[in-house]
């Protein structure tokens, strides 16, 4: 019986260590001015903002986004990693991470590039 | 209009089919004829229309929209053969073309009860509709020449192969769960389909793992997909039902043993369909769209999905609890000493990691009916099922500790030897590769005494030969995504031509870009070790970069993985120049003296704009004819050499009473090849054993249909 006990509880312990984990990496999707204020992970999705030439500074990729309504909200973008593929093709680009309030840039873990190609749906 | 009608009789066929063999009317005649002639007839008319869309891919008829898209005249041979499911609706195609066909071969060997093919006929009906909603055989809206042809990413042989193993996966997942239905419905023993059952659960299983496989063997060489694996919603949609299948396949064994589990077999056959039908579902519907990579986008194909799975899903455990009471009742397992009970709580593990990752890969459907949209990261994936796989692998370990149906220790102290020795081997070769995540090295370790556990059983022969070499490729291939995951190191560092770097222990050169512009793709050149590796880009018709590879040198301790960062020169100089007018730049002058407009002879709806410049240094003249090769839609051009290969020059443009062209003149090819390249260098130690590992897993679970 003390087995089973102990099986009800792993299980148990293994649910509460999983409602811990979703919480800390659920990320909502939110607009650039929510990002700005947001101080967890967020998913924001933009256009590239084409006044500011992507570039790499250090191991940096830094580029800016741009509000698709509303193209004067702007959010500047470093990505930890090289210019991923088909960037400049992109037409969406949805960048994953944290705004940093003291730098005043979004610090990307991930990109994630929308690409008019076919695998990723026509037109 | 052909291929529709010929899905259509399909339709009409398999539908009639289902609805005789639901009337239970099969067994006598005229009837019995019947359900013959209309298995044969969808099978038949399906392979008519996937033979059409076959032809008209080859016969390049761009008045079809779906050829149109995938496919154009200048596509080599096989991918021309895989432009036909590379979309959306040519996949389905595919889909129902092996289930149709499968179901031939299942209605000769008897296999079904007659509700069972009843079952399948009617899953059958479901997809052909879902296919003709989005059918492959609309016309274009506008009609050209030539079609977009094949995304140059997807012209790689592995991404050829994989859509089709993994349809003959999930085609093949119709199979039990219409047996189970069947049995249910017929009210049949247990002993009457199972060994059915198995065989083609384990076809499904073998040839959906190897598509999986497939698909991150490919992800990994190219760039772009992060690696072989990376939690994308697509990839987790086809992980899902296999898992599934897995828990299946082991509960078919148990009911074997104990026939009181077979209520739980019949669950898991639901949900393990269900799983397939619900994962195209959310990759297809669109509703993903902002989350995934690789998704399709949206159409109405999403609605009759979601219905066709709910619809699947309630009927299934409608008429399993309906028929709940006439199946056997009891316990599972005796003591927790027991191969069931073991096997049991292995399953159990390995259905609450099918749970996290369909939470996981729902979470921004889930969300988005809650009001607010939202996902989790690749972390929520990682962090909970390496806890899971530790305890999945302990199971397996004591899984072949035990013998079934009794207490039943079966490895003498020589095993116990051979298994610390696997566990030592475990903890130090993930050491070794610099894994220092404590639940990373336990996950190690534990596949590793698994792996040995599972080779000891074999030895006493408690395991099949099959059963040893999947359960072996499991074990291991969870030690190599240790060691090559959790034990990459990575850095990106800047190398000049000739430049010789140290990095992460290996010495690598660098020897610069070499440009192939009749072929279409350029080579970042490294020497690793002394041996010669290549990064190679495709490029677009106009000289972009299109899809990109790694250089990767396979060595024995494991992969080097060089990144180029796609160099972009700014030294490209834009010019207007205006007719008969000298312009200048730092080095040349260049002077343009005409424009020449015809229609191309082999393809008419393309225009060949050729310009004459010439370009002088002072004292030689070179004149040459860039051109231009302009559609309705756009134009390209590439770029050519001036002055002996000084300079290249590309035509962007002519105005349009052709009083001017627009030019770009860029650096020399041996320029752009001595250009530093920015390069992120990894490392994944031992990533051979996970390759091996998945070949094993795919072979063991093949050899074992043997049986």
């Amino acid at each position: 019986m003390n087995k089973k006990y102990l099986l009800i509880g792993l299980i148990l312990a293994f649910i509460a260590y999983a409602g811990y984990t979703f919480s800390e990496s659920i990320t909502p999707y939110v607009g650039i001015e929510e990002a700005k204020i947001s101080a967890s992970n967020v998913q924001v999705k933009g256009l590239l903002d084409k006044t500011v030439t992507p570039h790499m500074e250090g191991d940096d990729f830094v580029f800016s986004l741009q509000e698709e309504e509303n193209p004067e909200i702007t959010l500047l973008v470093k990505y930890h990693g090289m210019k991923p593929d088909q960037f400049d093709e992109a037409f969406h680009i949805v960048a994953v991470g944290k705004f940093q309030k003291n730098e005043e840039f979004f610090k990307a873990d991930k990109l994630l590039i929308k690409c008019p190609s076919k695998y990723e749906g026509q037109k | 209009m052909c291929g529709n009608l010929l899905l259509g009789l399909g339709l009409f066929a398999s539908l009639s089919g289902s609805i005789i063999l639901f009337c239970g009317a099969d067994k006598k005649a005229p009837f019995d004829k019947l359900i013959k002639i209309a298995v044969l007839i969808s099978a038949v008319a399906v392979s008519f229309s996937s033979a059409y869309l076959m032809y008209l891919i080859f016969s390049n008829n761009f008045e079809f929209e779906y050829v149109a898209s995938y496919s154009s005249t200048d596509l080599p041979f096989i991918y021309k053969v895989s432009a036909f499911w590379a979309g959306q609706q040519g996949s389905f195609l595919l889909w129902i073309l092996i289930h149709a066909l499968a179901g031939v071969i299942l209605y000769k060997n008897n296999s079904f009860s007659g509700k069972g093919l009843g079952v399948y006929l009617l899953v059958e009906s479901l997809l052909i509709i879902m296919t003709l909603g989005k059918s492959p055989f609309e016309p274009a809206e506008v009609v050209g020449v030539d079609g977009i042809g094949l995304n140059p990413l997807l012209q790689d042989p592995w991404m050829a192969i994989h859509p089709p193993v993994v349809f003959i996966g999930y085609a093949l997942l119709a199979v039990p769960f219409s047996l189970g239905m069947g049995a249910l419905l017929d009210d049949l023993d247990s002993r009457e389909w199972l060994e059915t059952s198995r065989k083609w659960t384990l076809m499904a299983w073998g040839f959906l793992g190897a598509g999986i496989f497939i698909g991150g063997y490919w992800a990994y060489k190219v760039l772009g997909w992060g690696g072989y694996w990376g939690w994308d919603p697509v990839e987790n949609s086809s992980l899902v039902p296999w898992l599934l299948a897995g828990i299946y396949l082991h509960l078919i064994k148990i009911t074997k043993i104990r026939k009181t589990a077979i209520a739980t077999l019949h669950l898991a056959g639901v949900f393990t369909y269900s799983a397939v039908i619900y994962g195209t579902f959310l990759t297809r519907s669109g509703i993903l769209g902002d989350f995934s990579v690789h998704s399709f986008s949206g159409t109405t194909i999403g609605l009759m999905l979601a219905v066709v799975n709910g619809v699947l899903l309630l009927a299934g455990l409608f008429l399993l609890t309906v028929k709940m009471k006439k199946l056997p009742q009891g316990k599972l397992y005796d003591t927790f000493s027991t191969r069931e009970f073991i096997v049991l709580l292995g399953m159990l593990t390995l259905m609450f990691i099918s749970l996290v990752v369909f939470l996981g890969m729902s979470m921004p459907l889930l969300t988005q009916l809650a009001g607010k949209a939202a996902a989790v990261d690749t972390g929520f994936y990682e962090k909970l099922c390496t806890p899971l796989a530790v305890m999945l692998m302990i199971t397996m370990f004591l899984a072949s500790w035990y013998g079934y149906g009794r207490e039943n220790v079966i490895v003498v102290t020589d095993g116990m030897k051979s298994v610390i020795i696997a566990v030592a081997l475990g903890v130090v070769s993930t050491t070794w590769a610099g894994v220092t995540s404590p639940f990373a090295i336990a996950l190690g370790a534990v596949s590793a005494a698994a792996a040995m556990a599972t080779w000891q059983a074999y030895k006493k022969k408690t395991i099949s030969t099959g059963g040893m070499i999947a359960h072996l490729g499991v074990s291991l291939g969870l030690l190599a995504m240790v060691l090559s995951g959790s034990g990459s190191k990575a850095v990106s560092q800047e190398i000049a031509q000739n430049e010789e770097i140290s990095a992460l222990g290996y010495n690598i050169t660098y020897k610069g870009q070499e440009i192939f512009s009749e072929a279409d793709y350029k080579e970042y050149i490294y020497e690793v070790n002394g041996s010669e590796v290549k990064a190679l880009t495709k490029l677009r018709k106009n000289g972009e970069d299109a899809a990109r590879e790694p250089a990767i040198y396979r060595g024995l301790l494991g992969d080097v993985y060089i990144a180029p960062s796609p160099a972009k020169f700014d030294n490209i100089i834009e010019m207007a120049l205006k007719f008969g007018k000298m312009d200048m730049d730092e080095q040349f002058g260049y002077r343009y003296e005409g424009v020449e407009m015809e229609p191309d002879s082999e393809n008419p709806v393309q225009t060949i704009i050729t310009a004459k410049i010439s370009i002088t240094d002072g004292t030689d003249i070179d004149t040459v004819y860039p051109v231009i090769t302009a559609t309705e839609t756009g134009a390209t051009s590439k770029p050519i050499d001036i002055m002996q290969g000084k300079k290249q020059l590309r035509l962007t443009g002519v105005s349009a009473d052709q009083k001017s062209v627009r030019v770009e003149v860029l650096p020399s090819r041996e320029e752009i090849a001595a250009i530093t390249v920015r390069a992120s260098i990894s490392t994944k130690p031992f990533i051979w054993l996970l390759w091996l590992s998945t070949v094993m897993v795919t072979a063991g679970c093949l050899w074992a249909t043997k049986k």
